[in-house]
């Protein structure tokens, strides 16, 4: 990750704006999502191993949180997300999968669980739309609610290549609410820094857009 | 369809991580040592410290 990129600080949306723009973005988020994230998800989703106690943070529309239901039928899955509409919309599309699984509006900051609760947690484009300075605190909660030998993965939107990259930041400045907010982020050092050790990263692109997958595990 | 025990076994107070129990009238979960309610509303618990109700109000 270049400095340059790393210097691309959420601009545009204010972290107590942000229930209201998803609650928004909602209706069109899934054909979006679909077209440039949808192979990262999956990818993030291979990482469940049935019969765990799984946590997806900002569960979103429930994308790969459908996926992770469904790879784990015999064991639980937990889902949250800071904003109901979303959320109404990941119920509706678990409703009839089978497994135990479960919904709550939660924030990534403080999350309702008890330390040690999980073996795995998920989270796919979130961190990089919440400010750097909270980087420490949601991966710190990470941390808390994994088991001594849990994994996190992480899926955000990497590094663009430079010709999309001054579009993007040219988009980003004048309509943020469009992308939702997100930039690409350097997230490595901040998660290794959490108390985790990094396994692997990888780049996927789907339509021009680059999604860097992070798997590590709590040390 | 209602929280399941199971739920309410793993879910903990966002704010002090402690324990949380179903009230009476069944559509809050309540944390006694930070006296909280967090509501349920369409089956889904609000689990957020902002938007979580002083116990005495609702309990």
């Amino acid at each position: 990750m270049s400095e340059a990129m790393h210097a691309i600080e959420p601009a545009g949306v204010a972290p107590e704006e942000i229930p209201r723009v998803y609650a928004r973005l909602a209706p069109i988020y899934d054909v979006w999502a679909r077209l440039t994230e949808s192979r990262a998800r999956e990818l993030a989703a291979a990482h469940v191993r049935d019969g765990e106690d799984v946590l997806e943070v900002a569960v979103g529309t429930g994308l790969a949180f459908e996926e992770v239901v469904r790879a784990n039928p015999n064991g639980r899955t937990e889902g949250v997300d800071l904003t109901a509409p979303m959320l109404a919309r990941a119920r509706r599309k678990v409703a009839h999968v089978p497994g135990a699984h479960a919904l709550q509006l939660g924030d990534a900051r403080a999350l309702p669980f008890p330390d040690a609760a999980f073996d795995l947690v998920l989270n796919s484009y979130m961190l990089d739309l919440v400010p750097e300075s909270d980087f420490p605190l949601v991966l710190g909660e990470f941390r808390r609610v994994l088991r001594p030998s849990g994994r996190l993965v992480l899926v955000n939107m990497a590094e663009l290549p430079p010709r999309l990259r001054a579009t993007f930041v040219w988009l980003y400045r004048r309509a943020p609410r469009l992308l939702g907010g997100c930039r690409p982020v350097a997230l490595a050092p901040f998660v290794e820094r959490a108390g985790f050790r990094i396994q692997r990263r990888d780049v996927v692109t789907q339509l021009g857009v680059p999604s860097e997958l992070i798997l590590a595990t709590a040390r | 369809m209602a929280i399941s025990q199971d739920l309410l076994d793993i879910l903990a107070c966002p704010k002090c991580k402690g324990e949380v129990k179903l009230n009476a009238s069944q559509d809050g979960l309540v944390c006694t040592a930070c006296k909280l309610v967090y509501e349920i509303k369409d089956d889904i618990p609000i689990m957020l410290i902002d938007e979580a109700k002083p116990l005495a109000e609702s309990a």
